[in-house]
């Protein structure tokens, strides 16, 4: 049976439809024209009707995410999910909640699709297992490439080809969707216990820089036509002065397009009183004019959380600082990744910048379809917080209200505390699923034209935006009710979407196969995840 | 477990070791017995990117409380005397912190030995401490693996080094993990309330046969008569146990109903996860005439549902 939605408002910025009275028809897991006399038809007056939201970055799955669970037993405490409670699956929630609690938190807010960004590619069997698990979504993961050996063999001798080679026959070997980069070079450094500062530094082991790294493989999906193209997490995060390598870096980029994650913990300077400030003004300057460029932002949520990055020199250097819990995990040939719980703190200067820096990035890059809500989820804080962010941006006094609770001195400092901007909901609609899925290159996602997939929001219109975006009154996914007043009322799993580039233009058999038995301890045969670890893979096109 | 949860620990792949590790110390641990494989893979002669002659880039050291069959592999054999684990790298801790106790002997260990230990460990090009029940089923048990994971991180200030317990039992890592993603705790869950609790001591199931809770048992892939203290144990023979299992073990002795199932990795493909965390594919090599494990368990659990629905249905008719 097919669903009708009658008299609520469509917002669906790919068709530039703003808030338009009109009905939505769905059948058969699809957008459609007409859903026919049966179709249960729902009454969305007063509501404004979306495409489910489409989350671009979140670490949701995988082992560094797995270690965050098993580092904050404490956290699980204060929040659970039961069968009693009309969950199918019981689980534990806190920041690093469980593979069920995930699912079902993300479809009570209206999300229909994640992104788990960084896998590492031993990772992938790992991460595609936990993704099974994560009901109500669909899921696509980024390999993490920025400190393959591999690559940075085929760099020093200059061969192209074969990175571009070994990309598409990674991508295939861990069902990805597309490929991330996580300060490159510098989590290799970070086996010998360095890092590196700059983007023309070169590695230890090998002779390649940073620069070289990221065009390389940015040209690599360029060619492969990718659907979504280099997801870049820049060198030197969390430090002051950080924001001029993400200057470096655009400018290294030499105007290829890019999508520079998690942008706040980039965006630091180092004047003030304290030695430390926003750059955000100079950075959504140059954002506003290269329209190559888009950003999440990582938006700081106070209170308790855990990071978790492929950065492991960055983890160290957090946990030196507050002394937390630490977890390193280095991965062979290929990447690192480590773990440190972390607070936010109102009475933090430093906290209260980097949440001002957030808020900052949305309100001072001009084009919504280049800035996209992330909470880095949980780096800066978890994707629950959404509603709130969101009531942040809509809602200035609100805003205001929230400068007036935080560290004196950061008030006095901040850019933040003169800009007016307000978010529409029409805006709203493109940094949470009309711009991410168009970024990500999922066409089926994020709109609500005749195609699309039967994936909806509906929220009724409140002032108090923070509870609109956190009740849906419906949602549904492929052309089925699964929330009903921010509930999960049916359980129902989502694809997993991968890409297959194919090149045939270089022979890296025989390179893999030595590679693999001179460096790694896995055997090249037993290495690739098979397509029997999706549940109900979707093979994405490559552009072009 | 419990050591990872209260403060981290330094980590990687066993490929790190192999590529990059010039130091490696076995402390409790003894892997020509239990880990036949690792030395000649990982840890001992692997050749690796800058260990390309093996063994002669590596020095090896054994901690132990007697000379176990792996210490003719090791360049430096260090005898513990037993129970002092956690006093030793106590001490190591005050050393690499610039600390020198007034003592001669730490442990039954000379303090000279231990200096020039904890030297040799901040020079290194990579560290390595692999840990095992020497360590984590003795005096101190999880507060010897915390002050090891403290170690590691204090020698982290100097020199890259990690601290890795030798983890045994086929796939006891992909259980832990499993555990973690969908209750978000790896042992010792209690469901008890229709929601993961987990408070090991508590729930963990030596303390569970203890008290004698359980009046029933579901055994999948575990040898309890085997491993457990005869206490514990003892428990299980008094109340119904159902078995999974393709062997004949102690404990399908016991059992009042015995599954056999197929062996995973033998006779059904599946994924078992390494000591360090990588999940590996396994295929099936031997045919077998037994269901997979998950046949049995999701059938007992449907039947549990269907006579659950007929006794509410059954209550209903009462209550009206």
């Amino acid at each position: 049976m097919g669903i009708r939605i009658d008299n609520g408002e469509v917002i669906d910025p790919i068709h530039e439809e703003d808030c338009v009275s009109r009905s939505v028809h769905i059948k058969d897991g699809k957008i459609v024209k007409d859903a026919g006399k049966d179709a249960f038809v729902i009454d969305a007056k007063d509501c404004v009707v979306m495409a489910g939201g489409v989350d671009i970055h979140t670490h949701v799955a995988g082992p560094k995410v797995n270690f965050a669970r098993l580092m904050t037993p404490e956290d699980h405490r204060y929040e659970h999910i039961t069968r009693e409670g009309g969950y199918e699956r019981s689980g534990t929630g806190g920041v690093a909640a469980t593979t069920y609690t995930t699912g079902y938190r993300y479809a009570e807010m209206g999300y229909t699709t994640i992104v788990e960004p960084a896998v590492p590619p031993l990772g992938a069997r790992h991460a595609h297992e936990e993704m099974v698990d994560i009901p109500m979504l669909d899921k696509a993961l980024f390999v993490l490439l920025g400190n393959s050996e591999i690559i940075f063999q085929y760099l020093e001798k200059g061969e192209q080809e074969k990175v571009k080679e070994y990309i598409s026959w990674i991508m295939d070997a861990t069902k990805a969707y597309s490929v991330k980069i996580v300060n490159p070079g510098g989590t290799n450094l970070w086996k010998y216990r360095g890092n590196l500062s700059d983007i023309d530094e070169k590695l230890r082991d090998f002779n390649v820089t940073p620069r070289q790294i990221i065009n390389s493989i940015a040209d690599a999906m360029t060619e492969l036509g990718l659907p979504h193209p280099l997801h870049l997490h820049c060198n030197n995060i969390g430090l002051p002065d950080s924001y001029k390598t993400v200057i470096a870096t655009i400018n290294a980029m030499e105007g290829r397009p890019v999508h520079l994650t998690h942008l706040q913990f980039n965006s630091y300077g180092s004047s003030g009183k304290r030695k430390f400030n926003s750059q955000v003004p100079a950075l959504a300057d140059i954002i506003n004019s290269n329209p190559n460029i888009t950003i999440d932002v990582g938006q700081v949520v106070f209170g308790h959380t855990v990071t978790i990055t492929a950065d492991g020199p960055f983890e160290y250097h957090l946990h030196k600082l507050g002394g937390q819990k630490w977890y390193n995990g280095d991965v062979e040939c290929e990447d690192g990744c480590g773990v440190v719980p972390y607070d936010y703190k109102r009475k933090s200067f430093v906290n209260c910048v980097q949440w001002a820096i957030g808020l900052e990035l949305f309100l001072l890059i001009d084009d919504p379809w280049q800035v996209f809500l992330t909470t880095d989820h949980p780096n800066a804080g978890p994707f629950m917080a959404y509603p709130t962010i969101i009531k942040m941006l809509m809602d200035k006094d609100f805003r205001k209200e929230q400068i007036s609770k935080i560290s004196a001195e950061a008030q006095l400092e901040i850019p933040l505390k003169v800009l007016e901007r307000e978010y529409s909901f029409y805006e709203i609609a493109v940094i949470t699923r009309a711009g991410t899925a168009k970024r990500l290159g999922m066409t089926d996602k994020g709109h609500i034209g005749i195609g699309a997939d039967g994936d909806i929001a509906i929220y009724r219109k409140s002032n108090d935006y923070e509870e609109m975006f956190s009740i849906p009154a419906y949602v549904i996914k492929d052309g089925e009710i699964v929330v009903k007043d921010g509930k999960v009322v049916k359980q129902v799993d989502g694809r997993t979407y991968y890409v297959k580039p194919t090149t045939g233009h270089a022979d890296i058999k025989s390179d893999l196969e030595d590679f693999f038995e001179n460096y790694y301890t896995i055997n090249i045969n037993n290495y690739p995840v098979g397509l029997e670890y999706l549940h109900r893979p979707q093979l994405t096109p490559c552009l072009d | 477990m419990v050591a990872l949860q209260l403060g981290g620990a330094p980590a990687a792949t066993l490929g790190e070791v192999k590529n990059r590790a010039d130091l490696i110390i076995f402390w409790g641990s003894n892997p020509a017995e239990s880990h036949p494989r690792h030395f000649t893979r990982y840890s001992g002669t692997a050749k690796g990117r800058m260990n390309p002659n093996g063994r002669k880039d590596r020095h090896v050291v054994v901690v132990d409380i007697r000379k176990t069959p792996s210490v003719k592999y090791s360049d430096e054999f260090i005898q513990i005397k037993p129970g002092n684990d956690y006093e030793v790298f106590t001490v190591m801790r005050m050393i690499a912190n610039g600390h020198i106790p007034d003592t001669d002997m730490v442990g039954g260990i000379p303090l000279q030995t231990l200096i020039d230990l904890v030297e040799r460990c901040k020079k290194a090009r990579m560290g390595v401490l692999f840990f095992g029940q020497g360590i984590t089923e003795t005096k101190g048990k999880h507060q010897n693996s915390t002050a090891i994971y403290q170690f590691g991180k204090d020698m982290t200030k100097h020199s890259k080094f990690l601290t890795l317990p030798m983890r045994g039992h086929y796939n006891v890592v992909g259980s832990g993990n499993v555990m973690c993603w969908q209750t978000g705790y790896p042992f010792a869950v209690n469901f008890g309330k229709g929601y993961p609790r987990f408070n090991p001591g508590e729930f963990s199931v030596v303390d569970l046969l203890l008290r004698r809770e359980p009046d029933v048992a579901v055994i999948v892939a575990a040898e309890p008569i085997d491993h457990l203290p005869y206490a514990a144990a003892k428990h299980l023979e008094n109340i119904p146990t159902i078995v999974l299992d393709p062997r004949k073990t102690l404990t399908t002795k016991i059992a009042k109903v015995i599954i056999p199932v197929k062996h995973a990795g033998v006779s059904v493909e599946g994924t078992a996860y390494r000591m360090d965390h990588i999940p590996i594919k396994m295929q099936a090599v031997l045919e077998s005439p037994w269901p997979k494990d998950d046949i049995p368990l999701s059938t007992i659990i449907n039947r549990i549902k269907k006579i659950r629905s007929e006794e509410k249905k059954t209550d209903g008719g009462k209550a009206a």
